[in-house]
């Protein structure tokens, strides 16, 4: 058995490696102080959140989704613009949970699921707009 | 045992000499016991230091090549190790991956990722000596 018992560790990677760098910036050993930023950035290099191209392509799937808003709204009625950016939100889930599962952070059950809610959101709109017709 | 690569770098950093020795004599017990990794964590506790501390000793013991630095992805609800990534993009290939505990897919948010220090072959064969 190995002794001891350490902190434990916080749920999330990098939240510890934001917590380990701290604590390493208060080591007063100049070698030492190096040498723990260096390990303390491995946690920020493992975290699975730390992924920027992730985030970019959710902000140029957002950013058409919001372009798209504006145009329905400036170009069409206002139950059709509405119906139109349902379907683009709904558009926008689907390309964010194949990204994510492509990525391996979802798995194909959870993909499913999103895939199930975007069709029922679908299935519900387009029911009200064939009531309101 | 003796690490001539440990000796260079005990030379460059000699204040931190002593506290290099006993994590290595830590090292050599756990390896002596058969264990193949070393926890940050616990190796603190041991040597009374702060785990940002115990990191930085750890990380000189790589460049000795006495440890090599892994991640383990573990399972939240079981706490088991479901695998080993030497690298992020390891940790990318091997999720979402199955638990047999579990019997269940675990993608990111079902699993933790725990950075542990490997022993090298150098240390651990302290263990046949021992």
């Amino acid at each position: 058995m190995q002794p001891g018992k350490g902190k434990a560790y916080p749920k999330d990677f990098y939240e510890k490696g934001k917590e380990l760098l701290k604590e390493a910036s208060a080591i007063p050993d100049d070698d030492l102080r190096r040498e723990a930023i260096r390990a303390a950035l491995r946690y920020y290099a493992a975290d699975l959140k730390q992924d920027t191209k992730l985030i970019v392509a959710a902000i140029v799937l957002f950013a058409l989704v919001a372009g798209t808003t504006i145009l329905a709204f400036l170009m069409l009625k206002f139950l059709s613009a509405v119906v139109v950016v349902i379907f683009a939100f709904a558009f926008f889930s689907l390309l964010v949970g194949v990204i994510l599962r492509r990525h391996g952070y979802i798995s194909e059950n959870s993909l499913v699921g999103i895939w199930k809610a975007s069709f029922n959101l679908l299935r519900e709109v387009l029911k009200a707009k064939r009531g309101s017709t | 045992m003796q690490y001539p690569e440990l000796e260079r770098i005990k030379s460059k950093h000699p204040q931190l000499a002593s506290i290099i020795d006993k994590l290595v004599g830590y090292i050599e017990r756990e390896a002596a016991e058969g264990h193949d990794r070393i926890t940050p964590p616990l190796a603190a506790g041991y040597l009374k230091l702060s785990e940002a501390e115990t990191l930085g000793l750890l990380s000189l013991l790589e460049d000795a090549r006495i440890v090599r630095p892994i991640y383990e992805i573990v399972c939240r609800n079981t706490n088991a190790v479901l695998a080993t990534a030497k690298d992020r993009r390891g940790i990318r290939e091997i999720l979402p991956i199955h638990c047999n505990l579990c019997d269940d897919e675990h993608d990111a948010e079902d699993v933790r990722i725990e950075l542990v220090f490997k022993l090298l072959p150098q240390a651990a064969t302290t263990n046949a000596a021992g």
